[in-house]
């Protein structure tokens, strides 16, 4: 090669740097993403097995149904390969700290201070405040930034089992005071799997010392293998080596589990009986009870008649007596009416005969007083008659002429007296008479009078014993009505007794009925060597890593396609600007090869400075930056870089071929064409008429700058195809970064809004009773706090795939109907409602994504029991948080042979503040039948902290995006402007302002970046799908929708990018030279 | 009282690193409205700084020039666009249509922008490509392109058309119909046209002919009887 062309080469590059940078810079953007996405995989995948390695996490865990005795552990010890051994405990326990619940899982730690390079000492703590438990009663906590428990060094906890076995069973104590805090390789994430007790899931875990448990039997076994820790044990050469004493392991099992299986059967049985006997002594103690409460209920009812019948009776005898009382009445009143009479007619005759009467009398009385008088007169008379005899002198004849007077007066008087006993006793007779008639009226008076004082009295009385019998006939008719309301409400209440008890009757039988099924189905105890393929920590750990593969295949394959254009387009710009050079090459001699090596070499210099520089950056950048973003939810020290030489020099010969490639595109048609043609100036690009000309509505409105705007979009097309494609990733990565953030942003509110629309869930003891559960049921239903409750059946299982399982929450809802008001299931897209049916199930999103089965498809599920049913699968409902799945009662029945019984209970609160719910969960942890109490608004809140870190993505979306628009767009102006430059001199000669010209070359760029924008948009829903899918974490599902805004902002960011490289470029384009338009077209 | 064009002792010095080139030295000339003006001289004479400058595309380092009474050399970069945009046609050698447009919208370009532009068929019809109109200049010969340029730069309406070697890139017989074109124009229109070139053989039809040599003006003749075209032979 000529060292003038080399001199030609080095001194283009110098003259062209703009041109340079361009390709260099796209390269550099290509290789760094697809180097730095893809070593960030080995990196953490590195990084996560040297933390394994340095705190010896287990190669096999070693579980079995029926635990380990102290000879299985020597067989294990004895196993060909196996390095450490660790022969422990594990078990999950509740504890309550304030109102909230926490399931723990118990680990051991082998002795007080365990040394870290005894190799028995598996799953080291990684102790990060505090110290290690040296005596029992202490324990370890797991460090917890997120979800923070609220415990710190120096609390004490109170485990419980959570069953109803004692949890000093176990236990040597269960008060353990925090010594220290740690992390373990054994647990990288928040996330620590399912558990049988308590919420269903382990919230923490803690380590005590080993002498704390109390079992005969160890529950597993930790086993290290030796070598093993010399390979990645996310790499196939570790599984070479522990795969071998796998088998190993497995055939120690086979041997050593044999014998116990008949032991574990009778166990079983014995337990089965005990439960029978039960069920047996319930049953007649429930046969009594009720036969106890039927005869109460009769007593009562006879009762009942006999107080009827009295009443009556009484009631007549009543009547009777009423009836007397008034006849006598009546008669004495007919009585003093006819008295009445008589007295009116006497006296009236009476009054009429005394003044007749006394006048008589009167008349008597004066004749009798006239002769009185006369007899007065007489007695005178005779007196003087008397005198006058005695008187001395009296000749006889006078004597006798006196004597003879005084004989007629005697006669006189003798004549007048003797009519007086005539008269005398006709006046007594009239004065008695009327005396008597008086009296006799008198009499009579006063008999009427008392006759009428009787009446009243009789009156009085009847009255009196009216009311008084009225009385008491109410008192008794409501003594009867109470009685028979209290006697239907008895029969009632012994009915759904009755009822209940029969239910729970049935469903002990059921119960038992499945055991005795189980016992006859039990497995013959086994050994399950887990080795890291069922470790939860590194699987999903692993698979995180494995994700990130998968964006690094997507997004360089991008960029490359990008930078490809980018240096198709550039290059092809110098071809055409040189092309009298190429001529002028040709004429004197040089080969296709040394004309064309300028082209390649130039690109192959930008490219290889580009890939050197990208490799530099993207390589620790990406790595570092995708790892941080992990470690918010994982345990993981910091990144350990490891050198990927063969990834550096694949990305860097990928973009380097691509690029020299894309040059010798560009030159190969000069140099096709002979130096004669090549030394003319290049036949103008005949304008042409496009496609948009022909729809001459349009285009006749179109301003020319419009017009040339058009043709020139339409005229080169390898520019339309970079900057479109350029553009729509910038907006892509754009609406993606954004569309993360709505998407993860609204799982919560989704979650805890939409779907799940109550407040709290309370979980039943297991052991509470139907009536117990109602009683606590019917409590709630009162308390106004509540909205509206209702009970769920809720069991954590387990569904199937392969060797896979997943953690799911069954849920049965009691009353299908009313479920709709506590969980809506609808399907995500079209938010259609989808109905529980008698005969399959429904399951939530994510699980049928991880389990892939749609609806009509038959999934495997258990209820916690490990006992496998098949279910059809009637509907995909929208859910993001947890994997469930939801049965009608009916078909619950059906595949696990017990009816649905609520386990827990659903409630929605009127008012759902802080402190109501605090008080709230306080009252109802005290009730001994309940075992937890969850509200949502905790969870939500914890949930929403976790995600919204994972904000920066968007961060470094915006930076690539921006990376890219400035790359490519710049290209695009630089491109067109030096193309052009002739063009631009000319208007400027034609008398454009400043302004006009960029208008007139930016025209093109803005509507470019729209077309682009555009396209982007929708090419950003693909990507963000992509992102989404593979950034899950395994049981949450994030949302797929982007916001309106999102969308929006992503053109307006698209654009103002545009716009900045646009104002970038305005310099350049003021500097072209208006003498730029009388040169001669080269 | 300045004449319609007047350049006063204008001198440009161009710097070319720590050289100094003096394109012009000194220039004088008038030139009055409605004048067809040769401008000719050798290659480097200084020629093209004089349509440089005059065509508000470059300015003086030193000296005066005033169009139609208004001191151009004094004016800014804007008020330069703006002396471009309404007071000056430009006839470029190698015509600079925009390939993309047809012959109608090459025309057009220039027109949207002036405040009293001509008809834009009128003119077309008048340089004699009514046939053409809705063509692109690659379907056009030399001297069609030329017209359209003329085309062009007359329908803006300007106060001067400045013509850069018009005939330059034409063979003789095109070449001739667009002087006469650019001669018609002149005569028709009162537009001062100012040709240049280094063929002396067009001084011929010049009503003023100034003649440049090294930066200065070598002559300026004014021709009495200028001949028409068709009678001019080089």
């Amino acid at each position: 090669m000529p060292s003038s062309l080399w001199k030609d080469t080095l001194r283009e590059i110098k003259k062209t740097l703009g041109r340079f940078f361009s390709i260099f810079a796209i390269v550099a953007i290509g290789v760094a993403f697809f180097a730095g996405v893809k070593a960030s995989v080995p990196d953490m995948k590195y990084t996560a097995d040297a933390y394994f390695d340095e705190y010896n996490l287990l190669d096999f865990r070693i579980v079995s149904t029926v635990g380990f005795t102290k000879e299985d552990v020597q067989a294990i010890r004895e196993v060909k390969g196996v390095e450490g051994v660790d022969a422990t405990y594990t078990m999950e326990a509740l504890t309550m700290v304030g109102p909230q619940q926490l399931t723990l899982k118990v680990h051991a730690l082998p002795e007080a201070d365990p040394r870290a390079d005894d190799p028995d000492y598996i799953n080291q703590a990684n102790l990060q405040e505090g110290r290690m438990p040296r005596t029992s009663g202490e324990c370890l906590i797991e460090k917890n930034d997120i979800g923070d428990s609220g415990l710190k060094i120096g609390d004490t906890i109170v485990l419980s089992s959570g069953t109803n076995t004692d949890i000093s069973e176990s236990l040597k104590t269960k008060e353990y005071t925090i010594v220290g805090t740690t992390f373990n390789p054994n647990y990288l994430s928040y996330e620590k799997g399912s558990s049988s007790i308590g919420s269903g899931k382990i919230d923490n875990y803690i380590m005590i010392l080993k002498d704390d448990f109390k079992s005969e039997y160890y529950t597993e076994v930790n086993v290290t293998v030796k070598g093993a820790k010399d390979y990645n044990s996310y790499e196939e050469a570790y599984f070479e080596i522990t795969d071998k004493v796998k088998t190993a392991l497995e055939d120690v099992g086979a041997d050593r589990s044999e014998f116990r299986f008949e032991e574990i059967k009778k166990l079983a049985n014995e337990k089965y009986e005990e439960g029978l006997a039960e069920y047996e002594d319930g049953k007649k103690l429930y046969e009594e009870e009720i036969t106890k409460a039927k005869d109460a209920l009769e007593d009562a009812k006879i009762k009942l008649a006999v107080g009827e019948n009295t009443l009556q009776i009484e009631k007549k005898n009543y009547e009777v007596k009423m009836a007397e009382g008034k006849q006598q009445l009546e008669t004495a009143k007919a009585q003093l009416a006819s008295g009445q009479q008589i007295y009116q007619n006497i006296k009236k005759e009476f009054d009429e005969r005394k003044p007749q009467l006394e006048e008589q009398l009167t008349k008597l009385e004066g004749q009798l007083d006239t002769i009185k008088e006369q007899v007065q007169r007489i007695d005178e008379q005779i007196a003087q008659t008397k005198q006058q005899l005695e008187q001395p002198g009296l000749t006889d004849l006078e004597k006798e002429l006196l004597n003879q007077r005084l004989t007629s007066l005697q006669q006189q008087k003798d004549v007048a007296e003797a009519a007086l006993p005539m008269i005398e006793p006709t006046i007594s007779a009239i004065r008695s008479q009327l005396e008597n008639t008086q009296s006799q009226l008198q009499m009579m008076e006063e008999y009427l009078r008392i006759l009428q004082q009787q009446i009243d009295e009789g009156e009085r009385e009847l009255e009196e014993g009216k009311k008084t019998a009225e009385l008491q006939f109410a008192l008794a008719e409501q003594e009867l009505i109470d009685g028979r309301a209290s006697l239907i409400s008895g029969q009632m209440e012994l009915a759904k007794q009755e009822k209940k008890g029969l239910e729970e009757l049935e469903l002990a039988e059921e119960k038992l009925e499945k055991a005795k099924r189980d016992i006859e189905e039990l497995p013959q105890p086994q050994w399950y060597v887990l080795d890291r393929h069922s470790h939860y920590s590194y699987m999903d750990y692993g698979s995180v890593a494995d994700r990130m593969d998968g964006i690094s295949k997507v997004f360089p394959l991008f960029f490359f396609l990008v930078a490809a254009l980018v240096c198709l387009t550039t290059m092809t710009r110098m071809v055409e600007e040189q092309r009298s050079m190429i001529g002028t090459m040709k004429a004197l001699g040089y080969g296709k090869a040394a004309i064309a090596f300028k082209y390649v070499f130039y690109a192959f210099v930008a490219s290889v400075l580009g890939s050197i520089v990208g490799c530099a950056i993207g390589m620790t950048l990406f790595p570092t930056v995708i790892f941080n973003a992990w470690a918010l939810m994982y345990t993981i020290p910091h990144i350990k870089f490891v050198m990927q030489p063969v990834l550096a020099f694949t990305a860097s010969f990928i973009v380097i071929g691509i690029t020299m490639a894309a040059a010798y595109a560009a030159v190969y048609k000069e140099l096709m064409e002979v130096p004669s043609q090549l030394m003319r100036p290049k036949a103008p690009k005949v304008g042409k008429k496009i496609l948009l000309e022909r729809i001459t509505v349009l285009w006749s409105r179109f301003s020319f700058i419009q017009k040339v705007t058009a043709r020139n979009i339409f005229r080169y097309k390898k520019r339309f195809l970079m900057t479109v494609i350029g553009i729509s990733g910038c907006t892509a990565l754009l609406v993606a970064g954004f569309g993360i953030q709505d998407s993860i942003g609204e799982v919560v509110s989704r979650q805890y809004g939409d779907i799940m629309q109550y407040d709290l869930s309370v979980m039943f003891d297991k052991d509470a009773s139907l009536s117990q559960k109602e009683e606590i049921m019917d409590a709630l239903a009162k308390d106004g706090r509540f909205e509206a409750l209702m009970g769920v059946g809720q069991y954590n299982g387990n569904a199937y795939d392969g060797s896979e399982t997943e953690a799911i929450t069954i849920v049965v809802p009691s009353d299908i109907e009313a479920f709709k008001q506590f969980v809506s299931l609808h399907t995500r897209i079209g938010q259609k409602e989808q109905e529980l049916s008698g005969d399959s199930v429904l399951i939530s999103e994510k699980l049928s994504m991880n389990l892939n089965v749609s609806k009509g498809d038959t999934m495997i599920i258990d209820d916690g029991d490990g006992i496998q049913r098949e279910v059809k699968v009637g509907g995909i409902v929208e859910n993001y948080i947890g994997h469930y799945v939801y049965m009608a009662p009916g078909y619950y029945k059906d595949i696990f042979h017990v009816r649905q019984v609520d386990t827990a209970l659903l409630a929605k609160l009127n008012d759902a503040a802080p402190e109501v719910e605090v008080t709230l969960g306080n009252e109802l942890m005290k009730d001994e039948q309940i075992t937890s109490v969850t509200f949502y608004s905790g969870i939500a809140e914890s949930f929403q902290d976790t995600i919204a870190s994972l904000s920066f993505v968007v961060v470094v979306l915006i930076i690539a995006a921006g990376m890219l628009a400035f790359v490519v767009l710049y290209n695009l102006t630089n491109v067109n402007i030096s193309e052009r430059v002739r063009e631009i001199a000319t208007i400027k000669v034609l008398g454009f302002y400043d302004k006009e010209v960029s208008a007139y070359v930016y025209r093109e760029n803005i509507f470019l970046t729209m077309i682009g924008a555009f396209c982007g948009l929708f090419l950003g829903i693909g990507l963000h799908q992509l992102i989404m899918n593979l950034a899950e974490l395994e049981s949450v599902m994030f949302g797929r929708n982007i916001a309106l805004l999102s969308f929006v902002l992503s053109f307006l960011i698209t654009m103002l990018f545009s716009i900045i490289v646009n104002l970038v470029m305005y310099r350049k384009l003021k500097e072209v030279p208006m003498v730029e338009s009388l040169k001669s077209v080269e | 009282m300045p004449s319609y064009i007047e350049f006063q002792n204008v001198k440009k010095i161009y710097h070319m690193g720590e050289v100094d080139i003096e394109a012009l030295s000194g220039v004088d000339f008038s030139i009055d409205k409605g004048e067809f003006v040769v401008i000719a001289g050798a290659s480097g004479a200084g020629k093209s700084t004089i349509l440089n400058i005059l065509g508000g595309m470059d300015s003086v380092s030193s000296g005066k020039i005033y169009v139609d009474g208004n001191e151009i050399s004094s004016y800014n970069a804007r008020q330069l666009t703006t002396y471009r945009r309404y007071d000056i046609g430009f006839v470029f050698q190698f015509y600079n249509l925009v390939q993309n447009l047809t012959v109608q919208e090459n025309v057009e370009l220039a027109t949207q922008i002036c405040k009293d532009p001509l008809d834009i068929v009128e003119t077309i019809r008048a340089v004699g490509l009514e046939d053409r109109m809705h063509n692109f200049p690659a379907q056009l010969s030399g001297g069609e392109q030329q017209r359209v340029a003329i085309a062009r730069a007359i329908a803006k309406n300007p106060k001067i058309l400045l013509c850069d070697e018009p005939t330059g890139a034409l063979d003789y017989h095109t070449g001739k119909a667009v002087l006469k074109l650019l001669q018609d124009t002149c005569r028709n229109q009162g537009v001062s046209v100012i040709v240049i070139t280094h063929n002396l053989a067009l001084t011929a039809m010049g009503d003023k002919v100034i003649k440049v040599r090294n930066g200065k003006i070598e002559s300026v003749t004014v021709n009495e009887d200028p001949l028409p075209v068709e009678r001019i032979e080089y």
